[in-house]
């Protein structure tokens, strides 16, 4: 019969798996739904219900079962985190970064009254296949934490400790369930889908980047931004805490530059009886309609310009500010960029270094699942 | 062990909404209480930007299903009323008394989910002032647009509110069974505001109080008998007594 020491060393030790495990699984949740083309969403229809949810066999993909929550494995959301293995108690930072193509004729050094309007960082340093860099902006800061407390004395015996084992494990599922469910509410969400699920080519994704330093906010940016605290789980010796500031719109307005077009009338449409019954329209001023499918498509178009495209600006209400520098980009979606005409102002920031990341990692199943309450 | 209720807000949806409305929240809900393995689902609502997330269980959607079924008979009866549909969760408890065991259901958690459906406004093609007559079908279409986006904003308030209480309170959620997927629940579909029956987790007992009791006769003087606080309801809440 195993002694109550070995008994409260093996749950001790199970414990510590359970705190290591909340950051590659929040991590996962977090980029499988900000991530485009990596999400285990399947949109060829491999969700199928299934009675058996254990029945992994029948998945295409093996799946990662932590937390009662069965994602397919991803082996990105795994990278790079041998600090977190190494030690939980540094938190996790995750960016998730809207990045846009400049405007056409767009130059950094013109000088703007005010830089509110403009929140985005100018990174100037990325010239990959002819592109001029790319616009970016942090639109969610996920903050993943497991905060420790002083050892107490765990003399009350290990029937305690592992009740405060099980109950501590029910609540992770239960927060790894809220996480999963929000990730959906938030305004990003929006953006993911959208670049998800249509072929169209966008001059925008989203891209993320982990690190363990909180480099602030301006107050002014970080004001305009709200929070959502998940309410830690404590256990033993700390508790896991997580939160997410996010912008609350992304808004999509149209550009106000000298480039706009005055709005004509085009009076060959198609329908109308100076148009040919088979004229192709092929009018030189072209309002488009959005080019998003979400809801904040409504407020925005983009006007072509003989031709050329302006994509929209990002606004954020209330009023955004600029970017300030953060560390390295990871997995940056590849896209086209259409020219715009979009003059936003940037600060004059140092170039953002980018990261390499390879995600070759496979991050193997649990075999840890805590035994039933007694 | 105490029976946490929550008051979702209501919701104002027209006949044709209700379906995805529910399955939106009570799904959501039970994803949260869906605390065995579970392969998620997320699922798209086809009338809002919306994406909720379904636990995968087939027998529990069938639930669901039903139950939404049930719920747009009645109020296809009853028109322009208020409901409530009460998702509870329980646990079995076996009572030993003294001549029989009884299995009695403890609930734990009760989630109010409250609409008002309504009808669409018909519009008036006669013009009483000395305006440009405006189409009336492209006022209604931009009313309902407006409509349409106020009550996706509601909705997904309504989805932050069941975030927010699964994360405030966690204390009462029973220990996992992992033999099952989600907790035992029941979903009632109340007549109407003027019916609705709450159900605590005392025992059956009849006492008479002001005329108010619940719905299996439970009401201490002083005490808060179950989860809801009967003082805070409305009288037409509450079912009175019949006789004494």
């Amino acid at each position: 019969m195993a002694s109550p020491h070995n008994n409260t060393n093996t749950e001790s030790a199970e414990m510590e798996q359970i705190i290591t495990e909340f950051f590659p699984k929040s991590l996962q949740i977090i980029h499988e739904s900000r991530s485009p083309f990596m999400s285990s969403r399947d949109y060829s229809g491999e969700q199928m219900v299934s009675s058996s949810p254990s029945s992994s066999s029948s998945s295409v993909w093996p799946r990662d079962e932590w937390f009662n929550l069965a994602l397919r494995e991803c082996p990105a959301a795994h990278e790079n985190l041998d600090l977190w293995h190494q030690s939980y108690f540094e938190p996790m930072i995750v960016d998730v970064i809207l990045v846009a193509a400049p405007p056409v004729g767009w130059e950094p050094e013109r000088d703007f009254s005010t830089s509110d309007q403009y929140p985005f960082h100018w990174n100037s340093d990325q010239e990959e296949s002819g592109s001029e860099g790319k616009i970016e902006k942090i639109v969610e800061r996920w903050v993943l934490q497991y905060e420790g407390r002083k050892a107490r004395d765990s003399g009350a015996g290990s029937r305690r400790f592992s009740n405060t084992l099980q109950t501590f494990y029910k609540k992770s599922i239960l927060l790894m369930r809220s996480l999963y469910a929000t990730v959906r509410l938030l305004p990003a969400y929006k953006i993911f889908r959208d670049l998800n699920s249509s072929g169209r080519i966008r001059s925008y994704t989203l891209s993320h980047k982990v690190s363990s330093f909180l480099e602030p906010f301006p107050c002014k940016e970080e004001a305009e931004m709200q929070r959502f605290e998940f309410t830690p789980v404590d256990s033993s010796c700390g508790r896991l805490c997580l939160s997410v500031l996010y912008c609350s719109s992304l808004l999509f307005v149209s550009p106000e530059s000298s480039t706009r077009m005055f709005p004509q009338y085009i009076d060959d449409y198609v329908g109308s009886p100076l148009a040919e019954p088979l004229k192709r329209f092929s009018s030189p001023t072209v309002v488009q309609g959005s080019l998003l499918s979400s809801p904040f498509s409504r407020r925005h178009g983009w006007v072509y310009d003989h031709g050329k495209a302006s994509p929209p600006s990002f606004s954020f209400s209330p009023s955004p500010n600029h970017l300030e520098k953060h560390g390295s980009i990871s997995n940056p979606s590849s896209c086209r960029f259409q020219p715009s005409s979009l003059p936003p102002h940037l600060p004059d920031l140092p170039p953002v270094h980018k990261k390499n990341m390879s995600f070759d990692e496979c991050y193997p199943s649990p075999n840890f699942t805590p035994s039933p309450s007694p | 062990m105490n029976c946490e209720v929550c008051q979702l807000r209501e919701l104002e949806v027209e006949h044709f909404e209700i379906r995805e409305v529910l399955r939106c929240i009570l799904h959501t809900i039970v994803f949260h209480r869906a605390l065995g393995l579970v392969r998620p689902k997320d699922i798209d609502l086809e009338l809002f930007n919306i994406t909720y997330v379904q636990c995968g269980d087939v027998e529990l959607e069938k639930k669901i299903e039903e139950k939404i079924d049930e719920f747009i008979s009645w109020v296809e009866k009853h028109p322009n009323k208020k409901s409530q549909i009460c998702l509870s969760f329980y646990e079995m408890k076996n009572k030993h008394y003294s001549w029989f065991n009884k299995n009695e259901r403890l609930y734990w958690e009760q989630w109010f989910v409250n609409l008002h459906v309504t009808h669409p406004k018909a519009h008036s093609g006669k013009s009483h002032n000395s305006k440009p007559m405006v189409d009336p079908e492209e006022t209604g279409y931009e009313d309902r647009g407006v409509r349409r986006e106020a009550l996706e904003v509601s909705l997904r308030d309504v989805l932050f509110q069941i975030i927010k209480f699964v994360n405030e309170k966690k204390d009462h959620v029973p220990p996992i069974n992992e033999k099952a997927i989600c907790f035992p629940c029941e979903i009632t579909i109340p007549r109407s505001t003027a019916e609705l029956t709450l159900y605590c987790h005392y025992p059956v007992h009849r006492i008479l109080l002001l005329g108010w009791m619940c719905s299996r006769g439970c009401y201490r003087p002083g005490i808060q008998p179950c989860s809801a606080d009967y003082n805070s309801w409305p009288p037409e809440l509450l079912r009175r007594p019949l006789g004494g």
